[in-house]
């Protein structure tokens, strides 16, 4: 018995020295490059969506980990990296964040940012080309390392670079498996769509869509046919303004990096920190109980009065030393919240920081779609009055879904 | 004793000679006041002729030539010669001509009918001659308010404006308003963003299509010339929108950009990239794979060395992939224009320009 004791006043002297500590070591994954470059023919154009990083409208940051300032970068922030690691493999033509799903082109990457706290990231992605067709949703997840954050590290690798890697690397395995002439097929659709949005009255019967909104050809157009190179052309300014937008999202990606590192760094460690003490409060608050209990339990009725004497001076000890215990495991407790609020003023602060660069990029992005939009519009016109003088079909206010109507030749 | 009232010896030849010059300065008023509104009175379709300018009354007393004496002041807007009172201007209806309304639809322009073919225009409320000469003065200044008020009524179609139901030279729709100081053509022209604010810069501004003309507005004009014109039209629209584009790179570029966060330091002149030398710098945003950093070519050209050596066909853009990126630096390094030639060329086949 009395060892037992003395058992549980050592344990209790050597809890405190009990720190949890971590060690991670992030993951890698080596990106595939293209070695030599592909046939301009075989290259799909890129359409990565702006993310989603809706919040909850219940949303509590210290729990949830989410911060709406920096959700608001991110959604931006992390297409954009993306952007520029798919780029850099070769294996892909244009490769442009796009504000929404309605720009034409090839494939369209979407995803919806899950958990991004600087230590763990989620993202959940979706694959679909011009057809319409869904290729995958898959989610990719890692957890970033101590060596991520490290001043002595290669800066041009983002901490989540695993995570962009991998979705690069699966993409072009699933590209590489589709049959042949589907690739040509996507370029062919893309293209249609938008002759169709451009001059309906003259492709909008070149592409047919089915119940679930899978699109196929139905013809191409003529070899010889004038409209198509015209509208070519302005498929090409289509492509100068999301060119155009994409510097603006550039501006915002070089201007937030800065803070956005800073915010994932200490976010990080501050987690860690949480997490720690956390662990180590609950862990003293457990032995502390045990000590009490088990002193409590320790008899101390010997026949020896010395022993009995010794019995009950080890037994105050150890109660003593339990309810100690016990008190550091709750004042732990509280010490970690601490570390959330730090993480929470860490926000607002980049909050503060980053909100003129987001309402730039926003409002910029909204001036230049405006604009692009209006004058999409007059050239719609424009188009429509070409096809109606060279075919001589004119559409009648009457009945817009009537056959069209040829106006005769003036003949005066 | 009374004062005898003195008597005050008038010559004959003065009173005829008072009811000319009252008759002019009538009629230069109603001169004033019609091109002050609609910048001349638009002249009523054919059949009809303009009324007949208030012949000036016969003298009270003999010894005048009469009515026929001197000549009818000129019609505003007809430019009469003054012994006819037929407009002079082409009242054929057609569109395209000024001072002629296509298609007619005189009622509801609000133009009085046409007065009958015999001149005088008493009929119609038209403001006819006084037909027994009436007295003169009051006469006329009756006259030139009922002229007054048909001005106002004509022009009230399309405000005060100054502009012309249907259109100067028919480009715009039946009923429209065109020209003039505030109105507004097909809304394809010169519209703001609608976006938000729009406020200055280039881009905020649509290449106005300047209005296509409806069909059979140009009644002489083949639907191939039509067509024609229409393609010449959207190629001009396409390069001023190209000029909107450009303006707006150019804001982006004169921004600048710091790469500091990615190790590289500033790249590019004034301590950021500006849009084409992104290329000299390389990407910063490398991937977890070094066989691919490279140091650019270009690296210590200046934005101005770069813009001469790229062609004008080529944008300026940096958001090329990694295969146009390093055909651009290499024509842009090449020293043998011949050589940069060819390697434009390619450029331009890769990336489709």
């Amino acid at each position: 018995m009395t060892r037992i004791a003395l058992l549980l006043i050592a344990v209790s002297f050597v809890l405190p020295a009990c720190a949890v500590n971590e060690v991670i070591t992030a993951e890698e994954t080596e990106l595939i490059v293209a070695e030599t470059p592909p046939d301009e023919s075989l290259l799909l154009d890129i359409g990565v969506v702006e993310f989603d990083g809706s919040i909850a409208a219940d949303n509590d940051p210290l729990k949830s980990g989410i911060h709406e300032e920096i959700r608001s970068a991110e959604v931006r922030y992390l297409p954009y990296h993306l952007k520029t690691t798919l780029q850099g493999t070769g294996h892909w033509g244009a490769v442009r964040v796009i504000p929404s799903r309605d720009a034409f082109t090839d494939i369209i990457i979407s995803g919806d940012i899950a958990k991004s706290d600087g230590e763990f990231i989620t993202l959940k992605i979706s694959v679909d080309d011009a057809r319409g067709q869904h290729w995958y949703s898959k989610s990719y997840s890692t957890q970033t390392g101590i060596s991520s954050y490290s001043e002595n590290r290669d800066k041009r690798v983002d901490p989540y670079q695993k995570v962009f890697n991998d979705i690069a690397n699966d993409l072009k395995t699933f590209v590489g498996q589709l049959p042949p002439g589907t690739v040509h097929e996507i370029r062919q659709v893309t293209e249609l769509k938008f002759f169709a949005d451009m001059s309906p009255r003259a492709y909008g019967e070149h592409l047919t869509t089915n119940e679930a909104g899978q699109i196929a050809i139905v013809r191409l157009p003529a070899d010889n046919d004038p409209a198509v190179d015209r509208l070519r052309q302005i498929r090409e300014r289509d492509r100068l303004v999301v060119d155009t937008l994409n510097e603006h999202y550039a501006n915002f990606y070089y201007g937030i990096a800065i803070p956005y590192h800073s915010w994932r760094k200490t976010a990080r460690e501050e987690s860690i920190n949480y997490r720690q003490v956390k662990r180590s409060a609950a862990l003293q608050t457990l032995m502390g109980a045990v000590v009490l209990a088990g002193s409590l339990a320790v008899d101390t009725g010997s026949s020896s009065y010395s022993k009995s004497r010794m019995q009950k001076s080890l037994q105050y000890i150890a109660i003593e030393q339990g309810i100690d215990a016990i008190r550091t495991g709750f004042s732990r407790r509280s010490e970690a919240s601490m570390h959330l609020e730090s993480i929470k003023e860490l926000s607002e602060s980049f909050g503060a920081e980053a909100a003129p660069m987001v309402v730039t990029v926003e409002g910029e992005t909204r001036r230049l779609t405006g604009t692009a939009a209006a004058q999409y519009e007059s050239w719609r016109r424009l188009l429509k009055e070409i096809y109606e003088a060279e075919t001589g079909f004119v559409e009648t206010a009457d009945a817009v879904d009537a056959d069209p109507v040829r106006v005769p030749e003036p003949t005066g | 004793m009374k004062p005898s009232q003195s008597t005050i010896s008038i010559p004959s030849w003065i009173k005829p000679l008072l009811f000319i010059a009252f008759a002019a300065v009538v009629t230069g008023a109603c001169k004033e006041q019609s091109s002050s509104s609609s910048g001349g009175m638009p002249s009523p379709p054919s059949g009809g002729g303009m009324p007949a300018p208030p012949a000036p009354p016969a003298p009270p007393s003999g010894g005048s030539s009469g009515g026929g004496g001197m000549p009818p002041p000129p019609m505003p807007g007809g430019g009469s010669e003054g012994e006819s009172s037929e407009p002079s201007g082409d009242s054929s209806g057609s569109g395209g001509e000024v001072g002629s309304f296509p298609g007619g639809g005189d009622e509801s322009m609000g133009v009085p009918p046409p007065p009958s073919s015999s001149g005088g225009g008493a009929e119609g409320g038209m403001p006819g001659e006084a037909s027994d000469g009436g007295d003169g003065g009051d006469g006329d200044s009756e006259e030139a308010s009922e002229w007054e008020a048909e001005e106002t009524s004509e022009t009230s179609e399309c405000g005060d404006t100054g502009s012309l139901p249907g259109g100067v030279g028919g480009m715009g729709q039946d009923g429209e308003c065109i020209g003039g100081g505030g109105s507004s053509s097909d809304s394809d022209s010169s519209s703001e963003s609608s976006s938000g604010g729009g406020g200055g810069g280039a881009a905020g501004s649509v290449q106005g299509t300047g209005g296509a003309g409806g069909v059979g507005e140009f009644p002489e004009e083949s639907d191939e010339e039509r067509a024609e014109r229409l393609g010449q039209e959207l190629d001009e629209s396409i390069g001023g929108f190209d000029e909107t584009l450009q303006e707006a790179q150019s804001e982006i570029s004169a921004a600048g950009r710091s790469t500091e966060g990615f190790g590289e330091g500033e790249a590019g002149a004034g301590g950021g990239i500006s849009l084409g030398e992104q290329a000299s710098g390389g990407n910063p945003i490398s991937v977890a794979n070094t066989r691919i950093s490279r140091e650019s070519p270009i690296a210590g050209m200046s934005q101005d060395d770069i813009r001469e050596r790229t062609p004008d066909d080529i944008p300026m853009m940096v958001d090329d992939d990694i295969i146009a990126r390093q055909l651009r630096e290499a024509a842009l390094a090449e020293d043998d224009p011949a050589l940069r030639d060819r390697l434009w060329e390619e450029y331009r086949k890769y990336s489709g320009n």
